[in-house]
């Protein structure tokens, strides 16, 4: 193609095509216009043995021979403006980071890192296509290296390659500053783009550099894809968890070239295997996510790491493992259990959390109209008036369980209250199975129904008197039917319903556990409510019966079933079968350890590297759970070695009941917050109590995930900045597209285009077709 | 009300008659010989934190930490000869269904003539007993339950597992296999409340401690005074000073078995010693006892009942 256009084609893409002579363009078009014209005449006068479409084309073949003879007169030129030998700089940008020592280049014999010595060597021993030397011969070459951080370096030959992060849009906005005010024919980067966080920030440094017409030539380095890896994904956990809750940890695992076989993912709680999982890979290329559930034994500042054991021939084994440090609390989640009369499920739940100091279920139990009994209260006031009136008293418990009551009990107001709880509040309801629960109990179309993560329909057959004097026979005798229970798919891997990690010993589990019963007719779940265990009816009909969703900022959660308290007292259950406490003390946990308290402190990033700011925030809410603007909050951060240090968090006048303020990290470590509030409206004695939070500074561990060479990463920024991406060997191309650069240092160069073989060819085939055309058709 | 004795019926007049003479319990305890003598142990009294919520701990002979976690397993006794007896029970439906739990007293088949054989002991106030306590249950508390009887269960039943409240009388006359003590003892040990009612004199006693230590071995039978939480469950009762139902020299006493031996924490066992509550129920319709004891027994046993759902 060069050969033939006599420039290369990126001269044409990059340069000006024009005509020397315009005042001829008319003439040449009048004068073209009567040759074809007399051609067509002319081809007239024999007119006998040719069809009209071969005249045409033998007129149409001729008139373009004369249209290129005359382009040829018209003297097209190219016109290029060239950057002057010498005197433009290239920025060569040199990624520094750790995972340029993957060694994943010519089959695994070369790391990333030797690629690119060898490509800027002084002396390259038989590689004259070197980068280096070709940048050199043609611009004044500036290197730069970066990683975390970005700076020049006098040769390639002072990378260390130990940085801890791939910065990219630092990396090239600090080139750019760097060398803007240079003649700059363009950026060359050399990176393997890798990195978990490569590409952050890169939208705006793109930005800057088009409209500064700054072009960036990324040069990939690595391989795309590793033929043997297993990466853990960011792992999806929260940041805080009640002792004696069994964590979920969401797992994202990618595995490259392992299908069909079998992978051991284990969590281990600083250190001490807590948890262990196998995973199966179907394919050769697989991203799946597993989730495992871990026992939170110690309270504290815990690191719990997942770790998946690494394959034969793995290309990098630094991303099998993640670490997350997570808060294992120990307190007291006050929860309501009210029960609208004395029945077993309440004794039951009461036996299953009693000797669990994380979990406090104050009972009130309706046994006579108006008459109320109370258990587990902490003094002489709560609970004295019966179910609370006000949201002050009833925001004190993080989740509420609403037995045998009917809807007609409570006040519209203690309804709307309820609701609240879980919208607002942030806290847990959950409804137990019972004569008086759902439908039967008139729910429908109280603002309960509504949080309720199953539809109420009529389909239990109307409601009865709360009195039970309706005549016929009852809901609960009509309705009442027994169900085996087992878990859903969602439920299987659910912290609740889960009883054993072992899934076959789980299913035995639920094999074994005595029948329940269930008088309520429910319809199908809400569209957003996740069903974790089904009943199977005699008949084989399965139904929902333990279901759950989110409602606002809390959880709702429902059982259908009345007497739970079976899986304990049961017959063909063992005395100390621990299966019936772990399912209330599970169920309870997640209903309403995750709610919110009147102070919360967090911090961001939850993994610093030392020098960096730390964002502390907390926010404070009163006893209503409204936020609150005009309180003083002061954390303690306590670093590594002891020293605490106060900080100030300030309202920022944003959002309400925010308070923010900032520490700079010094040292690597666990560091812990302490958070008090004081002031108007925070003097009761139960929110004095601070909030905590911890986070660990230290040095990122990002390198070697997504340690892959990023090619679409880099294409975008070759894209983007009107570059082009070039491959390690294309050291010609390179400096050709620099050169073209209209940036920088420039002569104008114009290129004769009539002598270009192309068009020479274009002439003789014209004619040669229409000659053998002619002689075809017997003309002279 | 079905659910009768066939050859029950006469039974039931026959102890009716009995009890009306105040006569029956003490010629039914020295018609039947102990098979063990037993030694009354020495048995603390002890005051309770007022609620539930903490205060001071009663000390006892023996802590939770010395007694071995006490294994159970629920079989039916291969040789348990139970009476062939027409009744039908509930069906389980989740309510309240007051249990009366029948045993063989070993002695009965030798003297099967006995009260023409019609004297069961663990039938003592049946059926009147619970359909007079049923009806004042249900209009007094909101509890929902069966109402006007009951159900009869022996220690051999697992639908006992169903019902964690059982009413045992006569325990004097109760000599359990050994797996009928341990189905007992699973049956507390998982949460079941047992009420044990209509004993006296101290042999009568002796054979309920020496047969509660099978079913506990290592527990105390703790005697309990009016602080405790039961005796405030629903109604409060000031005093335990009740007269017993013909046998008015007698004091009442009431001992109490606790979970894991502490007696901070839940009651399993309540036994009315030297008292006769059954009888106060079942013969609240006659004017066979003063309107005012009646009433405290009734309150008993709604209190054993709200304590028992609640604790």
């Amino acid at each position: 193609m060069e050969w033939l256009l006599g420039s290369p084609p990126v001269a044409f893409a990059e340069g000006e095509v024009t005509l020397a002579a315009p005042w001829v363009v008319y003439g040449a078009a009048v004068a073209l216009t009567a040759v074809s014209v007399w051609l067509l005449l002319g081809y007239r006068v024999p007119p006998r043995r040719l069809s009209s479409a071969r005249r045409l084309l033998l007129a149409a073949l001729r008139t373009a021979a004369f249209a290129v003879l005359l382009l040829c007169l018209f003297q097209p030129t190219l016109v290029l403006s060239l950057v002057v030998p010498q005197e433009n700089f290239v920025g060569v940008l040199l990624d520094d980071s750790a995972s340029m020592r993957i060694r994943d280049e010519a089959g695994g014999e070369a790391s990333r890192a030797e690629l690119l010595l060898a490509a800027f060597a002084e002396d390259p021993a038989g590689a004259a296509d070197a980068l280096g030397p070709a940048l050199r011969e043609t611009f004044v070459v500036r290197y730069l290296r970066f990683a975390d951080s970005a700076g020049p370096v006098a040769t390639p030959a002072e990378l260390r390659f130990a940085g801890e992060r791939t910065d990219l849009a630092a990396a090239l906005s600090g080139a750019a500053d760097r060398l803007g005010s240079q003649p700059l024919a363009g950026l060359v980067l050399l990176t393997d783009g890798a990195g978990e966080d490569a590409g952050e920030g890169l939208d705006e440094v793109l930005l800057d550099l088009r409209a500064r017409g700054i072009r960036v030539f990324p040069v990939p380095l690595g391989s795309p894809r590793f033929d043997v890896d297993l990466e853990v994904g960011a792992l999806d956990a929260p940041d805080r968890v009640l002792r004696g809750s069994l964590l979920e940890v969401r797992i994202p695992i990618r595995a490259r070239g392992l299908g069909g076989q079998v992978a051991r993912v284990e969590v281990l709680d600083e250190g001490r295997i807590a948890s262990v999982e196998t995973v199966r890979f179907d394919q050769d290329d697989v991203e799946t996510a597993i989730t495992v559930l871990a026992p939170t034994e110690e309270a504290g500042p815990r690191r719990f790491r997942v770790r998946v054991a690494p394959a034969p021939g793995e290309t990098v084994t630094r991303n099998n493992e993640r670490t997350a440090l997570l808060h294992v609390e120990e307190r007291v989640v006050p929860i309501l259990y009210f029960e609208g009369q004395p029945r077993w499920e309440f004794k039951y739940v009461r036996r299953a959390v009693h000797g669990d100091g994380q979990l406090r279920v104050a009972g009130l139990v309706r046994t006579a109209e108006g008459k109320f009994y109370r258990v587990e209260v902490t003094d002489e006031q709560e609970l004295a008036g019966g179910f609370p009136d006000t949201r002050e008293e009833l925001f004190r418990y993080a989740g509420v369980i609403l037995g045998s009551v009917e809807a007609s009990f409570f006040t519209q107001d203690q309804l709307n209250m309820l609701r609240d709880l879980v919208s607002r509040r942030g806290g847990g309801l959950l409804t137990l199975g019972s004569g008086k629960s759902y439908h039967a109990g008139g729910y429908r179309g109280t603002p309960i129904a509504e949080i309720l993560p199953l539809a109420l329909t009529g389909a239990d057959g109307g409601t009865e008197a709360p009195d039970g004097s309706s005549s016929g026979p009852s809901v609960a005798e009509r309705n009442f039917r027994q169900l085996a229970i087992a878990p859903t798919r969602a439920g299987r891997t659910h912290p609740v319903v889960r009883l054993d990690q072992d899934p076959l010993v789980n299913q035995d589990r639920y094999r074994t556990l005595p029948l329940l019963s269930s008088v309520n007719l429910t319809a199908a779940p809400k569209p957003g409510a996740v069903t974790l265990l089904e009943g199977v009816g005699a008949d084989g009909t399965r139904e929902p019966v333990f279901l759950t969703q989110r409602f606002g900022r809390g959880r709702a959660a429902s059982l259908t079933v009345q007497d739970l308290w079976l899986w304990q007292m049961g017959a063909e259950v063992a005395v100390d079968d621990p299966t019936h406490e772990q399912f209330w003390r599970r169920l309870l946990r997640w209903l309403a350890a995750e709610a919110p308290r009147r102070l919360e402190v967090a911090v961001d990033p939850s993994r610093p590297s030392p020098g960096e700011a730390v964002t502390i925030r907390a926010r404070v809410e009163d006893a209503s759970f409204l936020a609150v603007n005009d309180v003083v909050v002061e954390a303690a951060v306590t670093r590594p070695d002891g020293v605490v240090e106060a900080v100030p968090l300030l309202w920022g006048g944003q959002a309400d009941g925010e308070y923010v303020g900032s520490v700079v990290v010094e040292t690597a470590g666990i560091h812990a917050i302490e958070a008090r509030a004081g002031g108007a409206g925070f003097a009761d004695r139960s929110e004095r109590e601070p909030a905590s939070a911890f986070f660990e500074a230290g040095p990122p561990d990002d390198e070697y995930f997504n340690a892959e060479s990023n090619r679409e990463l880099l294409e975008r920024i070759a894209r983007e900045t009107g570059g082009a991406l070039i491959a390690r060997e294309e050291a010609d191309n390179l400096v050709e597209r620099l050169s073209l650069s209209r940036s920088g240092a420039t002569v104008i160069e114009r290129r004769e285009l009539w002598n270009a073989p192309l068009l020479f060819l274009l002439l003789f085939g014209f004619l040669g077709v229409e000659w053998a055309l002619r002689a075809m058709g017997g003309l002279p | 009300m079905k659910r009768v004795f066939r050859r029950a019926a006469p039974a039931v007049l026959a102890t009716a008659a009995v009890a009306g003479l105040a006569a029956f319990g003490q010629a039914g305890a020295s018609l039947f010989s102990l098979q063990q003598s037993v030694t009354l142990p020495e048995v603390p009294a002890v005051r309770w934190p007022v609620g539930s919520g903490g205060g001071a701990r009663p000390t006892l002979t023996r802590t939770p930490d010395e007694l071995d976690r006490l294994q159970a397993t629920f079989r039916p006794d291969p040789n348990a000869v139970e009476l062939p007896l027409d009744y039908e029970n509930l069906p389980y439906d989740d309510r309240f269904v007051f249990v009366r739990i029948r045993f063989e007293p070993p002695t009965y088949r030798r003297t099967r003539s006995q009260y023409w054989g019609l004297d069961l002991k663990w039938n003592h106030d049946y059926p009147w007993g619970e359909q007079n306590f049923t009806r004042i249950l249900a209009e007094y508390t909101s509890i929902e339950m069966h109402v006007g009887g009951g159900s009869i269960r022996s220690l051999n039943e697992a639908e006992l597992f169903r019902r964690p409240f059982a009413y045992l009388c006569e325990p004097g006359f109760w000599f359990p296999s050994d797996q009928e003590a341990e189905n007992l003892r699973a049956w507390l040990l998982k949460g079941g409340f047992l009420v044990v009612d209509d004993f006296f004199r101290p042999r009568a006693l002796g054979n309920f401690l020496a047969q509660m230590d099978r079913v506990l071995p290592g527990y105390d039978a703790v005697r309990l005074d009016a602080t405790h939480p039961i005796f405030d469950a629903f109604f409060h009762i000031e005093t335990l000073a009740f007269e017993h139902p013909g046998l008015p020299d007698l004091s009442p006493v009431y001992y109490g078995y606790f979970e894991n031996n502490d007696p901070s924490g839940r009651l399993i066992v309540i036994a009315n010693y030297n008292h006769d509550v059954g009888d106060y129920w079942e013969w609240s319709g006659n004017d066979f006892w003063p309107v005012a004891l009646t009433n405290e027994a009734f309150k008993l046993g709604v209190n054993y009942v709200i304590y028992g759902m609640t604790h």
